[in-house]
């Protein structure tokens, strides 16, 4: 499934991938020039979105205003949903309690489509970048 | 004339097949056969290609027999609950609604038996053709089986059931799991394995 961001509707890259690409950017050390404009500005967009916080419970708020929305995620990300899946796939951290958010996907078939897809996404795409890119 | 179960009207013979102690009782659920098994069958047909049936590795109408049968024990249960008699054409719609659920409960033990094999290499393929309610009930059914056989493990229970979805719903590998970024405890080689290995041992355990 292709999830696009409505403003960057130009952009093929799905959620899972374009953060994916951020991923890699972070672990290389530096932005990926041959990639079309328009993912660029895709890329440029949702960097912007990202807002760091020192707080360590951030992630546990967004967890929390994930638990609480009744709005099930569409093809036209939700921006909470956009700022959960930039905290998760861009932030490291061992100290989360995710055991909620496991429960809610089991609920909730459609999100876990969802996040399946945004995750598989992710994962696949970052490899074939890892693959790419990596220079030892 | 009247006295020929062919010349029943349809509260006639509901009343004779719900009652055991009908004297009339096998000869109403023979008239009863007759009369509905053709179109029955066609609503199973129906249902087992919608859950394309066509695409297991076993024979079609083996599958059609298998659920037929359950139809009928069903009907035996709940022939009773119909209340609308002096409605055939309701009858009817209530027949094919007692035939998509059948069909429907026989494929959710169907493909919950083949996820405990771990032998539905095709599930991912299978179930995006299907209509996407199919795929939320199959979906909820599995979960609540999952919860239900796993009762007793605490702690990380839910989370297992959902890398147990992920691997055998969403064709996750282990090597997935291990980086699911929500879980950064998986990391280790064996964490995940041995997480949907224990789901499968419970799920072992029970008769479906």
């Amino acid at each position: 499934m292709t999830i696009i961001i409505n403003n960057n509707a130009s952009s093929t890259l799905s959620l899972g991938q374009a953060l994916a690409y951020l991923r890699a950017e972070k672990t290389l050390g530096r932005p990926f020039e041959k990639i079309s404009d328009e993912d660029k500005s895709f890329l440029g967009a949702l960097r912007k979105k990202r807002k760091t916080s020192n707080d360590p419970k951030y992630f546990t708020q967004l967890l929390e205003q994930v638990y609480a929305s009744s709005k099930e995620p569409t093809n036209n990300i939700d921006e909470l949903y956009i700022q959960f899946f930039l905290e998760l796939f861009l932030t490291d951290s061992d100290d989360r309690d995710c055991m909620r958010l496991a429960m809610k996907l089991n609920d909730h078939f459609d999100r876990f489509e969802y996040f399946s897809d945004v995750l598989r996404d992710f994962l696949n795409k970052y490899d074939s970048l890892m693959d790419e890119n990596y220079v030892s | 004339m009247m006295h020929t179960p062919k010349n029943w009207d349809l509260k006639k013979l509901l009343d004779v097949c719900k009652n055991k102690h009908n004297s009339s009782y096998e000869t109403g659920w023979r008239e009863f056969i007759s009369r509905y098994r053709r179109p029955l069958y066609g609503h199973v047909l129906y249902s087992c290609r919608a859950w394309r049936v066509a695409r297991l590795n076993r024979q079609f109408s083996a599958t059609v027999d298998d659920i037929m049968a359950e139809v009928f024990q069903l009907l035996m249960q709940s022939i009773g609950g119909f209340r609308a008699v002096d409605k055939p054409q309701m009858f009817q719609s209530w027949l094919a609604i007692i035939a998509y659920r059948a069909t429907g409960r026989y494929m959710q033990r169907f493909y919950m038996r083949e996820m405990i094999d771990g032998d539905m290499y095709e599930l991912p393929e299978i179930k995006s053709q299907w209509d996407p309610l199919y795929r939320q009930t199959l979906y909820e059914y599995v979960v609540d089986i999952l919860r239900s056989a796993n009762a007793g493990l605490k702690g990380n229970r839910e989370r297992d059931i959902h890398l147990f979805m992920l691997s055998v719903w969403s064709d996750f590998s282990l090597k997935m799991l291990q980086r699911h970024p929500a879980f950064p405890e998986l990391d280790s080689p064996y964490a995940a394995k041995s997480a949907i290995k224990r789901i499968r041992q419970e799920l072992r355990k029970i008769k479906l």
